[in-house]
């Protein structure tokens, strides 16, 4: 009888796993460029205020590290279309793998990324209020100070936004794979929806307000992370058949 | 290797096809491969060779029918993947990673993977660990393919055309590697090639396939008997090919033709072709081949006669 080496699922992810954090260090290299452009967009400020009377006037600059935040949810959006796409797909099947064990060390890969993401990204902000008070705005006085638990659970809440984005990033960018077609029709699709439902904004101000207007952290980490889990979820099912082929 | 005169099967597949939109690359091809055994898939362009190979190693879905490797099916199959190597020209590794350190992950993937043999292999063919897959010329990239091929000693081992882009002396040191290092580590070899008279001394079974159907499998040695050639005046070779099926015919010039039959003639009616002065003659595998794949039986010169 011959040899027949075992292979258990969640090995063979590990390995995966193991080999993408290596391999695919250019998702990283991303990540700092575009957190470094944000910062230095961010460091022109967000908004201006000012008044004058007769003896004296006065200006306000607003600074806020939303830029990163927003920036780095688009990067996790981008960097999961890219997971997706024939090179790095095919990449796995020069190795030992199967369409689940690829899938789920892919996703896997990307929490990891986006953790990394939400922590840099908050970090960020400290890192642009140093740049501010020392080059920018010499004046400067900080608004906004808060407490440990209350950064730890804006920290925690920009790493399930950015997953969210990413989620949905690897169910878009799985859906293109299925069919050329759709790299154009979904596009179509969503602008047709902004532009027809600007009539009617509810449904879009919905979805924002779903996640968005959440009061309690644990209700909204929970929606944040059962459509994750459902988006990622559709994304197993959409590529289970998907072939290898040139 | 045999116990008690049974044989594993290593690959078995039953009435396989497989359709693209309107075109059938496979239709019906049913064969069974038995363990440690080197079997060469020979066909002509667009016989549906790496279709067939693609199904066995999982990367696509057989439309209809069985395929069986290692009593599995081998689509979305870990333990399939995880004892099967498929090399080709497509493998394509990330581009951030060099050579060396596309064979430390294999290692991680192939518990069987010969580091030192790798890296021997990589010297003798001047491949450089530091350098990058996608940096490489067609040939090398080939030859770094069969080195991580030969090196990760996978149960099945699965080649497509693994030489193309190889200059002679790589292709026959590749060979020599690949036979060397099978009867060291015996394991199931099935390997797709074009050229057979480069593969033939190598090979234990072919299974010749035309037009994404089964021609025939047979060992190698019944292949080089399998047919005859007969030359000799035109007149005495027509009666000869009315009685048989002709495999493959043409014509010499100044009134005698030659002809390719299956190789079942009796000793007396060896001795009767003989008597009317027609020549016998083996044909070899490699042209056999050709013949047993050609749409016509007159080959190329049939597009040409006008008569």
């Amino acid at each position: 009888m011959m040899y027949l080496a075992e292979a258990r699922m969640q090995d063979v992810v590990k390995k995966q796993l193991q080999f993408k954090l290596k391999a695919y260090r250019g998702v990283f290299t991303s990540l700092i460029a575009v957190q470094v452009l944000a910062i230095l967009f961010s460091l022109g400020g967000i908004g201006m205020s000012g008044g004058e009377t007769e003896n004296f006037s006065y200006e306000a600059n607003y600074y806020s590290g939303n830029i990163v935040i927003v920036l780095t949810m688009l990067w996790g959006f981008i960097t999961a279309v890219l997971l997706t796409t024939r090179a790095y797909r095919f990449d796995d099947f020069s190795f030992v793998t199967n369409r689940v064990s690829s899938n789920v060390s892919n996703i896997y890969f990307l929490i990891v990324s986006c953790i990394l993401a939400g922590i840099t990204a908050m970090l960020s902000s400290f890192l642009l209020k140093v740049l501010v008070i020392s080059f920018v705005n010499t004046d400067a006085f900080v608004q906004a100070s808060v407490s440990f638990p209350e950064y730890s659970t804006g920290m925690i809440g920009t790493i399930l936004y950015i997953i969210l984005f990413s989620a949905l990033g690897y169910l878009v960018g799985m859906f293109t794979q299925i069919h050329k077609s759709l790299i154009v029709l979904l596009p179509v699709l969503l602008l047709s929806t902004l532009i027809l439902s600007t009539g009617h904004p509810e449904l879009i101000q919905n979805i924002i307000g779903f996640f968005g207007n959440e009061n309690s952290f644990l209700v909204f980490a929970l929606k944040t992370i059962i459509t994750a889990v459902v988006l990622f979820g559709a994304s197993l099912l959409v590529s289970g058949r998907m072939e290898v082929k040139q | 290797m045999h116990k008690g005169g049974w044989e594993m099967n290593v690959i078995e597949c039953k009435g396989l096809t497989k359709v693209y939109g309107k075109t059938k690359a496979l239709n019906d091809i049913s064969f069974t491969l038995t363990e440690n055994k080197i079997t060469g898939l020979i066909g002509r362009n667009g016989a549906g060779k790496t279709t067939l190979l693609k199904i066995i190693s999982g990367y696509l879905k057989e439309t209809s029918g069985e395929v069986k490797v290692f009593s599995e099916s081998p689509f979305n199959n870990l333990k399939v993947s995880a004892n099967l190597i498929f090399v080709n020209e497509e493998m394509s590794y990330p581009g951030s990673l060099n050579l060396g350190e596309i064979l430390k992950a294999a290692a991680t993937f192939y518990e069987n993977l010969d580091m030192e043999l790798a890296e021997r292999l990589m010297n003798y063919f001047s491949l450089d660990l530091r350098q990058y897959h996608t940096s490489l010329s067609k040939g090398m990239r080939s030859t770094f393919n069969t080195i991580v091929g030969i090196s990760s000693r996978c149960a099945l081992t699965v080649y497509d055309e693994p030489t193309s882009g190889m200059d002679a002396g790589v292709r026959k040191d590749f060979y020599r590697a690949l036979l060397k290092d099978y009867i060291a580590y015996p394991r199931t070899i099935l390997l797709s090639s074009h050229l057979l008279n480069e593969v033939e001394d190598i090979l234990e079974d072919i299974l010749l396939i035309k037009s994404g159907e089964k021609y025939l499998h047979m060992a190698m040695g019944d292949l080089k008997e399998y047919a005859i050639a007969l030359s000799g005046r035109s007149v005495s070779i027509t009666k000869w090919a009315e009685e048989r099926k002709v495999i493959f015919q043409k014509s010499l010039g100044a009134g005698s033709s030659y002809i390719v039959v299956k190789n079942d003639l009796s000793a007396l009616e060896i001795e009767q072709a003989r008597n009317e002065g027609i020549e016998l003659m083996p044909v070899s595998a490699d042209d056999l081949c050709v013949y047993l794949t050609n749409k016509t039986i007159g080959g190329i010169d049939d597009v040409f006669s006008r008569s």
